[in-house]
């Protein structure tokens, strides 16, 4: 029995030739552990793993080096069993986390390669494992988030060329009856070469690969659950300013690594520039503003939350229901976001209004009355969560239809103002702006394009003058400030105007970066806008600072073209630079004609290029004569030496030659020009091309000058020659019934 | 070209493609970009390669089959820009030999030398070089295919033969023939004998037969000589067995063989594919001309050997035939050529042993076809040998 397992065993493991390329071996190595880090050094796996890993392929590679030559079937079974171990260990991870299996499904194929290594014997194995090795790298791409994997895919390039140039040497050395030796620097060098040679067509296609701005397929990451015991504040906690007393009774706080708007108030009087460094990369399908705090009360100096009411939900395990959808009146569009969190943040979860459904590393949150959402730990780098939003799409049209007068009216906060002169004055210039329109929905856009047209941003203000409300400084004296100046201007002016509104904080969208196709998001795109209250429609964004939009019901997708977003993106990153200028400009022209090409009806496109490419292939196929007549000239020049050009008889012979080599009359390398003509004559059944081809030897041979009238004589054996080449074609066309 | 590898590398490009479309990795565009680019980049690099290599070869002017061939093959490279990895299939003299040449420098002429084994009977005016390249890393292969200018003759293998035809006049080239009256030769009267089974009726004494009252024919001595005119035949349909160890191949060594014994012993002989052919080309003494027809001759008529001649302008010569056991030389005997010449030799290969393995083609002679023809060859007094193998062929070509 034991025998008969071993013997169908083996028959499944038949001997194969083994690969004794020591270069090939290492070249596939370096591959595979470059594949490996590039995965590892993520930080998704435990030490085990990152140690584990590139250590145990290493030692089956030098097993399978040293072993080569042997079965090695005992080695076989026990990879065997370990490999089903490994996939019942797969199969416990992916229970643990069923909302995103990528990581599971990496580690499988992690120590899939790891079991693999101790079995290459041969050479088919190696190209397995270099496939594996890029199968790896593949993974690495999709759960990386930065720009650093590129240090990993640049030398897996640069290794698995080396790796496929040896592959390649030891199957033509296998099949050469003989090979000539070369040293292992000229391979390397040619190697590297080649690499450049490929990457040299690599950018120029990049830039013209159409890339799809939406997933399709979707994982829901989050970082490593943590086990909340007890209670936790609700009042939002930013590490970078100090709290404790009434924040307006003292000088304002300012510190460029958090947005101040970060904070249970938001001081009008602080001032400073906020760092760019990058906060947070969102894997989202389009542009949005991430909601953070919400303010109702204004101070005249800022703003406050009135209300410190908070609703506990707790999860086992993710996802955490926030609410049903309280828009039943307006359509809305699923949105999918997962946060990469880069540096220690404010306990606040930001996320797209509204959302729905949140997949957080906690077992407990805090939602407030106005829909955010508190986390029980500040953020800390690395934190991932994920959220699916409904997002309201509103329209003109419909936003025009609403409050309806059954709808609930709005609480008082929304619509109470200081008792003040700046406010009687800001509440006649309100008035002032909204009196021509009767709806709710005209007044509030009103209000939005005065603050648009009438005032500037900028980030370089002087400080707030004492006694004066903040508000109206920035309408009457200053007339230009920050994006929370625009909003709390508007947000007092609508309530001037007895609509409902509040001031909220967040970040704006952020830069695409198109190689991790995440939006990067910097500290300095910390913003604020205004919702309004609209009954029965919700609470609508609007955004009056100058250079915004608001994105919510737009769809606001990204152009296909890789190249506009490259060089869009490689102008946020080098900024003012004159170069990132120019890249600014690129990216805006490339993607104008690019835009504009998509707007042509896809059967133009369609016809375009195909009528392109009849084109060329006509143009190739019509040349193809013209080209082979011109060879055929320089060859027959060559053979009949320098001088041709000095002697028309020389030159008819020539076109004549050519003549008879389209009609399939070539004279053989070993012919001489007397047998050829011999042959021709014997053909077309007449003296005159032997008579010419003594001239041509005549002239050519023995260097004789002939008398004057060889020429024209020349010219009248061509022609007859022709003329009988002619008369023979329409023999043969005769004889084949075509005339 | 692209290679099958080249499938499986835009198979995998395709893959990701529609993997980083559907999850939307930035990253991974850039991998199927890379994934493509190498074998575009492949394809442009093998064509390059190639370009402008030159060839050449340098063999002596003459060997024979089955000896070694000392060659040298120069590879040159006359860009400034060096080559990789050159794949070189070159096949000459029905020899083959391939080489892998890591690293051409630029301007560089390399030499290289070379035994071509197992080279075959024939004339040739060059090697058939064809230079691939699937440089830099196998995915695409670019192929070019030269010749060289680099003539040689293949004579035939021939065996040195010990003694010479069965005859009483080696000098002369004369022998005795049996006592058979002909046309177009000289009979000397012997005298008259008993009659023996397979006489000609037409030799029958009747007087003395009459007295003596048994029968008796008249014996007169032939006088034959022994010119040899060797035909072989060139019927391709006959040609049975597969390379050097063919029907046609070993009646080439033959004929060879034996011509060049004539020619050791400065006899006349004449050779050919048919009897006009060998009448057309004369009487020669020559070893090296008839070495070269030889070298040249292939089985490419589509007709069996005219054997029903008219005249030849040699009147005392003996013909050697050297034959397949094809069906229609199965009258071979009723042909005017072995009636003008009786006295001939005729060597058969019997293609069956051969072809032995080999998918059958027209069916052959069988043994008792065989034995007919053997019989009334030898009534008529031609000699007749059939030979089953190449190994026969010394012993065979000793015995006659």
């Amino acid at each position: 029995m034991f025998e008969r397992f071993i013997n169908i065993y083996s028959r499944i493991n038949p001997r194969r030739v083994p690969e004794n390329s020591l270069g090939l071996r290492l070249s596939v190595l370096a591959a595979i552990l470059t594949a490996e880090i590039a995965i590892l050094s993520m930080g998704y796996y435990d030490t085990l793993s990152v140690l584990g890993v590139p250590t145990l392929t290493t030692a089956g590679f030098a097993y399978s080096w040293k072993y080569r030559q042997r079965r090695n079937l005992l080695m076989k079974f026990v990879l065997s069993m370990l490999v089903i171990a490994v996939a019942v260990l797969f199969t416990r991870e992916l229970t643990i986390n069923i909302y995103d299996t990528r990581l599971p499904l990496i580690k499988l194929l992690l120590w899939l390669q790891v079991l693999h290594s101790f079995d290459l014997p041969a050479r088919r194995d190696l190209k397995f494992s270099l496939a594996s090795g890029l199968i790896l790298l593949a993974s690495a791409a999709v759960m990386s988030t930065g720009m650093v994997y590129i240090l990993g895919l640049a030398p897996f390039t640069i290794t698995a060329v080396i790796a496929l140039i040896f592959l390649y040497i030891s199957e033509a050395s296998q099949q050469a009856d003989r090979v000539l030796e070369a040293r292992p620097v000229q391979v390397i060098a040619y190697g590297a070469f080649a690499w450049l040679a490929g990457i040299a067509i690599a950018v120029p296609l990049l830039l013209i690969m159409p890339q799809s701005s939406q997933a399709r397929l979707h994982a829901q990451p989050v970082s490593n659950l943590q086990k909340i015991l007890g209670d936790f504040t609700a009042e939002v906690v930013n590490p970078s300013y100090s709290s404790g007393g009434n924040p307006f009774d003292h000088p304002p706080q300012f510190s460029p690594e958090s947005y101040y708007g970060f904070n249970p108030y938001m001081d009008l009087r602080s001032r400073g520039n906020l760092s760019d460094d990058v906060v947070l990369k969102v894997r989202s399908d389009n542009y949005d503003f991430y909601r953070g705090v919400v303010f109702d009360r204004y101070n005249g100096k800022g703003w406050e939350i009135s209300s410190e009411t908070t609703t506990d939900i707790t999860t086992d395990s993710p996802p955490f229901t926030l609410s049903d959808s309280e828009y039943p009146v307006i359509p809305v569009k699923s949105r999918l976001q997962s946060f990469y969190v880069q540096t220690e943040m404010p306990n606040i979860i930001f996320a797209a209004w509204k959302p729905q459904q949140l997949f957080f590393p906690a077992s407990k949150i805090k939602v407030d009355d106005y829909g955010s959402i508190r986390s029980p730990y500040q953020l800390t780098e690395d934190t991932v969560y994920s959220v699916i939003s409904e997002e309201p799409i509103f329209s003109a049209s419909t936003l025009r239809r609403y409050p309806r007068t059954s709808d609930p009216p709005a609480d008082f906060q929304y619509t109470s103002l200081l008792e003040s002169d700046d406010m009687q004055v800001v509440a006649s210039l309100s008035h002032e702006i909204t009196a021509p329109y009767s709806n709710r929905y005209d007044k509030v856009r009103a209000i939005e394009k005065y603050l648009k047209e009438n005032y500037a941003y900028d980030l370089d203000i002087p400080p707030l003058m004492e006694n004066k409300d903040a508000v109206a400084y920035f309408l009457f004296d200053e007339k230009r400030g920050y994006c929370e100046h625009f909003a709390s201007a508007m947000a007092v002016m609508a309530r001037s105007a007895g609509i409902p509104a509040r001031v909220v904080t967040g970040y704006s969208g952020g830069s695409y970066n198109p190689f991790t196709a995440l939006w990067e998001i910097k500290q300095s795109d910390a913003h604020a806008w205004v919702e309004i209250y609209f009954g029965s429609a919700g609470w609508a964004p609007f955004d009056p600072t100058p250079g915004f939009e608001v994105p919510a019901g737009q769809n606001q997708g990204q152009s296909p073209w890789i190249a506009g977003k490259i060089f869009s993106y490689l102008g946020d990153v080098l900024g003012g630079s004159a170069i990132g200028g120019v890249l600014a400009t690129a990216s805006g022209a490339i993607t104008g004609v690019l835009a504009f090409a998509l707007t042509l009806p896809l059967g133009l496109i369609a016809g375009i290029v195909l009528g392109m490419t009849v084109l060329v292939w006509i143009g190739q196929k019509a040349s193809r004569p013209l080209l082979m007549k011109r060879r055929r000239r320089r060859f027959l020049i060559k053979s009949l030496g320098p001088d041709y050009s000095s002697e028309k008889v020389l030159r008819d012979y020539l076109k004549l030659s050519i003549r008879l080599q389209q009609r399939g009359l070539v004279r053989r390398p070993d012919e001489t020009i007397r047998e050829f003509a011999e042959r021709v004559s014997d053909f077309l059944d007449s003296r005159e091309f032997v008579e010419l081809s003594e001239m041509v030897e005549q002239i050519r041979y023995q260097k004789v000058s002939l008398p004057e009238p060889s020429d024209s004589q020349a010219r009248k054996l061509v022609e007859k020659v022709i003329f009988k080449l002619k008369t023979k074609e329409l023999g043969a066309w005769r004889s084949r019934g075509l005339f | 070209m692209p290679t099958r590898k080249t499938l499986y590398w835009l198979l995998a490009a395709v893959l990701l493609y529609l993997i980083a479309w559907n999850v939307g990795s930035g990253w991974l565009y850039v991998l199927t970009v890379l994934l493509t680019a190498f074998p575009l980049a492949s394809l442009i690099l093998s064509r390059i390669n190639t370009r402008r290599i030159k060839p050449g070869l340098e063999v002596p002017p003459s060997v024979t089959d089955g000896e070694m061939l000392p060659a040298t093959l120069e590879i040159i490279n006359p860009s400034y820009w060096p080559r990789f990895f050159l794949d070189l299939d070159c096949r000459y003299a029905g020899s083959r030999q391939r080489l892998f040449l890591p690293l051409l420098g630029p301007r560089e002429s390399r030499r290289i030398s070379h035994v071509f084994d197992q080279p075959r009977r024939g004339i040739y005016s060059g090697a058939d070089v064809k230079i691939s390249s699937a440089a830099p890393v196998g995915l695409a292969r670019s192929r070019r295919r030269l010749e060289t200018n680099s003539p040689i003759v293949v004579y035939p293998r021939r065996y040195q033969l010990a003694g010479d035809w069965a005859s009483g006049y080696k000098n002369t080239g004369y022998m005795v023939a049996s006592a058979i009256p002909t046309r177009n030769t000289a009979s000397e009267y012997l005298g008259v004998r008993d009659y023996r089974p397979g006489d000609n009726p037409r030799s029958i004494h009747w007087r003395t037969s009459a007295r003596t009252g048994s029968l008796e024919v008249i014996e007169y001595a032939r006088q034959s000589a022994m010119t040899p005119v060797f035909l072989i035949d060139t019927f391709s349909e006959a040609d049975r067995g597969k390379g050097m160890a063919s029907t046609f191949e070993t009646a080439v060594t033959i004929a060879a063989s034996l011509a060049q014994r004539e020619a050791i012993h400065k006899r006349r002989f004449a050779i050919g594919f048919s009897p006009e052919d060998a009448a057309a080309s004369g009487l020669s003494h020559s070893a090296e001309e008839s070495m070269f027809w030889l070298a040249g001759v292939n089985a490419t008529s589509d007709a069996p050997m005219d054997l029903q001649i008219k005249a030849l302008p040699w009147p005392e010569i003996t013909p050697v035939l050297l034959l397949t056991s094809h069906p229609a030389y199965a009258r071979l005997d009723q042909s005017t050529l072995l009636e003008d010449f009786p006295h001939s030799i005729i060597i058969m290969l019997d293609g069956r042993e051969f072809e032995k393995g080999a998918r059958p083609r027209t069916p052959l002679m069988d043994d008792t076809a065989l034995d007919q023809l053997a019989e009334r060859l030898d009534s008529m007094g031609a000699e007749f040998l059939l030979v089953t193998s190449p190994d026969e062929v010394p012993l065979c070509l000793n015995d006659l």
